[in-house]
C-alpha cells in the first residue's frame, strides 16, 4: 500500500490503516517529542495527543508538501499548545544578550546524553533551541509560534546555547577528574 | 581544533539519524481514544440530522406565519372591500382627469365619475359612518342634486352619467356631444360639482390616507380578536398513547446472523409497539412530537438444521453473530448446539451426529426502546385529519435474544446477537388519519414505515431492515 493509499484509508478512519501510520512515523515524531518535552513519560503523552490530532484532522492533509512535515508540525504544534496551556510562554521580559560564538570539543559525547541536556534546558529555551537549531524554523516563525518578539527568541537561543555548553564543559570537566 | 565545533552543529548532527520507538503502550492509549471517540460520534451525527431538521421546521414555521399573515387581513371585515371599491373609482377619477388635457373634458369627467361615485353610494346601503363623514362633499353634492330632481331623476341621471362614463372611456370627444345633449340644469350642476369635485380632488391625496388609516385600527382591531379567538381555538399540546402492530424485516437479501444464511427464506415477524407520545403545535399545520415507545421486532430465518454436535468444534458451525451465552441456559445439552443452512448442508459433506431436526428455523428477536422526534404536516384539518409526518427515532437496545424454532417443537434459545448496537437509529415517515371524536380528543391511525440506519454490524449480503407499524391512539388535546 502506497503511502497516499494509507493516507485514504486513515481519513475514513479505518483503523488497520491507523495502526500502520503509527507504525511508519511513531518513532520520527516520538524523537520529536523527546526533544521538545521535559522527559520520556511527557514525550509520550505529546506524542498520543499528537497522533490523536494527526488522526482527527487527517481529512484537512490535501497533499501539499510532504506528509512528514504536516506532521511534524502538527506534533510541534501539539506540543507548544500543551506548553500555551501551562503559561510556560509568560516569563517575564528579560534583556537581551548578545549572541556569542561558542565552541565546544567533540569528544565521546552520547546522543542520550545530549538529549537529557536539552531536555534539562528550561521549558522554553528547550523550545526556542529545538524549533530554531534542530527544526530550521526563523526567529520570525518562532516568535509568531510562541507569541513572543523576536528579540526574545534570539535571546532564549543564546541562553539556551550557553547554558548548553556550560552542562556540556561541566560534565567534560568531571570526565576529566574521572579519567586522572 | 577540528573537534571543536559549533554547538548548533554538534546537536544537529547527533540528532540528525537519532530515533526512539515509543512504547506500545502509547499506541494502545491511542486505539482506545480513537475507538471512544467513534462511540461518541454516533451521537452528533444523529443530533446533526436533528438538528437540520429543526431548522427546516422552524424555517417552514416562519414561512407558514409569514403566508398566513396575509389572508387573515384580507379575510377581515367586508366594509373594507366595499370601502376600497369605492376609494377606486374616485382615484381613478383622478388619474383620468390629469390625464386629459382640456378643462371641458376634465371637468366632464371628474362630474360624471363623482356622479357615478354618488351613484354607487346610494346603491349600496353597506357603507358605515365614517365613510359617509370622510366624504362631505360627495354627500353634499348627491344631495344637491336630488334636491334639484326628484330621485327617479337622480337615478336616470346617474344611468345616464354612467352611460357617458363608459363612453368617456371609449372615445372623449364623443362625449362632449354628448354632454351637449344634456341639459342646463345638468352642466350647471356638473359646473358646480366640478368645483366641489376639485376641492375633493385636493383633499383626496390625504383622505384616501386618512380611511387608511381610520380603517386599518378597525382591521387592527378586528384581525387582533379574530387571532386572539384562533390562539383560544388551537389546542398546542397533546398526548397520545398508542399500539401498534409492527412488522420487520429486510428490504434486500442479507442475513444479520451468518453469512451462510444470505439466501435463505426469510419471514417478517408481527410483534407489538406500546407507548406513550407527546406533540406541540407549532402552528395549524405543524405539529412537533417526541415520546417513548417500546417496540419488539423479530424475524424468522427459514430452511435452518439445529443439531446437537459434539464432535464439531464450535467455531466451525456456530453462528458469525451469536454468542451462546452459558449462564442463561440451564440444559447442558445446548452447549453444543451447531447450526447450519440446510442449503449448505450437502455441500459441506458434514454428517451432524444427531439432527436435533430438519427445517427449523432461527427466530432472532429483539427489542427496543424508541424515542422519536417526528415532524407533523397537516394536509387537511376536517372532522377528518389528513397529515404527513417525518422525523427519526433513536432505538435503545433492550431485548435481544435467538432461539431455534423446529415446525413442531419447543423453541431454544441460542444466544444473543453480538452484532446488535446499543443506540441505533431509524428514518421514519408515515401518513397520519385522525378523527375528531370530540374537541378534545382526536383517535388517530398512522401507518408509518421505519428504516432503520446503524441497527446492525456486520451484517452479510443485502440486509436493510426496516419495521412497518400501523399506531393507533386516542389523542388527548389540552
Amino acid at each position: 500500500m502506497s503511502l497516499n493509499q494509507l493516507i485514504e484509508h486513515c481519513k475514513k478512519n479505518d483503523t488497520r490503516a491507523q495502526s500502520e501510520l503509527y507504525k511508519l512515523f511513531s518513532g520520527k515524531l516520538f524523537t520529536l517529542c523527546l526533544k521538545y518535552s521535559r522527559n520520556y513519560a511527557e514525550a509520550q503523552d505529546h506524542l498520543q495527543d499528537a497522533f490523536l490530532t494527526i488522526f482527527d484532522k487527517i481529512n484537512q492533509y490535501k497533499y501539499k508538501g510532504s506528509f512528514e512535515g504536516w506532521l511534524r508540525r502538527i506534533t510541534v504544534n501539539t506540543v507548544l499548545q500543551q506548553y500555551r496551556k501551562e503559561k510556560v510562554f509568560e516569563i517575564a521580559q528579560e534583556e537581551n544578550i548578545e549572541d556569542e560564538e561558542i565552541e565546544i570539543d567533540e569528544d565521546t559525547i552520547s546522543i542520550e546524553f545530549l538529549l537529557k541536556l536539552i531536555q534539562e534546558l528550561p521549558d522554553r529555551y528547550r523550545l526556542v533551541f529545538n524549533l530554531y537549531v534542530l527544526d530550521g524554523y526563523s526567529h520570525k516563525d518562532i516568535a509568531e509560534m510562541l507569541d513572543i518578539n523576536i528579540g526574545t527568541s534570539k535571546s532564549n537561543l543564546a541562553r539556551a546555547r550557553q547554558a548548553l555548553v556550560q552542562s556540556i564543559e561541566a560534565y567534560k570537566a568531571s570526565q576529566n577528574l574521572q579519567s586522572l | 581544533m577540528s573537534d571543536k565545533k559549533h554547538i548548533d552543529r554538534l546537536f544537529q548532527e547527533h540528532f540528525k539519524d537519532f530515533e526512539v520507538a515509543p512504547s506500545d503502550a502509547v499506541w494502545k492509549n491511542i486505539e482506545a481514544k480513537l475507538g471512544e471517540k467513534k462511540k461518541k460520534r454516533i451521537i452528533p451525527i444523529w443530533w446533526k440530522y436533528a438538528g437540520s431538521a429543526a431548522v427546516i421546521a422552524l424555517l417552514l414555521t416562519v414561512g407558514i406565519q409569514l403566508f398566513s399573515t396575509e389572508p387573515i387581513e384580507r379575510e377581515t371585515p367586508e366594509n373594507v372591500n366595499t370601502n376600497i371599491n369605492i376609494n377606486t373609482p374616485s382615484s381613478e377619477s383622478i388619474k383620468v382627469a390629469s390625464d386629459h388635457t382640456t378643462k371641458d373634458e376634465a371637468n366632464n369627467e371628474n362630474a360624471e365619475l363623482n356622479n357615478n361615485s354618488n351613484g354607487i353610494k346610494s346603491t349600496q346601503n353597506t357603507l358605515n359612518s365614517k365613510q359617509k363623514t370622510s366624504t362631505p362633499v360627495q354627500i353634499a353634492s348627491s344631495t344637491e342634486t336630488t334636491g334639484k330632481m326628484d330621485p327617479h331623476d337622480v337615478e336616470s341621471q346617474i344611468s345616464k352619467n354612467n352611460n357617458n362614463n363608459t363612453l368617456l372611456a371609449n372615445t372623449s370627444e364623443s362625449n362632449k356631444t354628448k354632454l351637449s345633449d344634456d341639459t342646463e340644469k345638468n352642466e350647471l350642476n356638473i359646473k358646480e360639482e366640478y368645483t366641489k369635485n376639485q376641492n375633493i380632488a385636493e383633499n383626496k391625496p390625504e383622505k384616501p390616507q386618512e380611511k387608511g388609516t381610520n380603517l386599518t385600527i378597525e382591521d387592527a382591531i378586528k384581525s387582533s380578536n379574530s387571532i386572539a379567538e384562533e390562539k383560544e381555538k388551537l389546542n398546542r399540546w397533546s398526548i397520545t398513547p398508542n399500539v401498534a402492530p409492527v412488522y420487520f424485516n429486510s428490504l434486500g437479501e442479507g442475513s444479520s446472523l451468518d453469512q451462510q444464511f444470505t439466501n435463505n427464506a426469510k419471514t417478517g415477524e408481527i410483534n407489538m409497539s406500546y407507548g406513550i407520545n407527546a406533540s406541540y403545535a407549532l402552528n395549524k399545520k405543524l405539529r412537533i412530537r417526541s415520546g417513548v415507545n417500546r417496540v419488539n421486532l423479530g424475524y424468522n430465518t427459514n430452511n435452518v438444521v439445529v443439531y446437537e454436535s459434539t464432535a464439531f468444534s464450535s467455531s466451525s458451525s456456530t453462528l458469525e453473530n451469536v454468542s451462546p451465552s452459558g449462564g442463561f441456559v440451564s440444559n447442558s445439552s445446548n452447549d453444543g448446539i451447531a447450526v447450519i443452512s440446510s442449503e449448505n448442508l450437502s455441500e459441506a459433506g458434514k454428517t451432524p451426529e444427531t439432527f436435533k431436526s430438519f427445517n427449523t428455523s432461527l427466530n432472532q428477536s429483539f427489542g427496543f426502546i424508541e424515542v422519536p422526534l417526528e415532524i407533523e404536516y397537516t394536509i387537511t384539518d376536517k372532522k377528518f385529519g389528513l397529515n404527513v409526518i417525518g422525523g427519526f427515532s433513536s432505538l435503545f437496545l433492550n431485548n435481544n435474544d435467538v432461539y431455534s424454532e423446529p415446525v413442531n417443537g419447543s423453541r431454544t434459545y441460542i444466544g444473543e446477537a453480538t452484532n446488535i448496537k446499543d443506540v441505533s437509529y431509524s428514518a421514519n415517515f408515515g401518513l397520519g388519519l385522525n378523527y375528531k371524536v370530540t374537541r378534545k380528543i382526536d383517535f388517530n391511525l398512522e401507518p408509518m414505515f421505519k428504516y432503520q440506519i446503524n441497527t446492525f454490524s456486520n451484517t452479510s449480503g443485502d440486509f436493510k431492515p426496516y419495521f412497518i407499524g400501523i399506531y393507533s391512539g386516542f389523542a388527548i388535546k389540552f
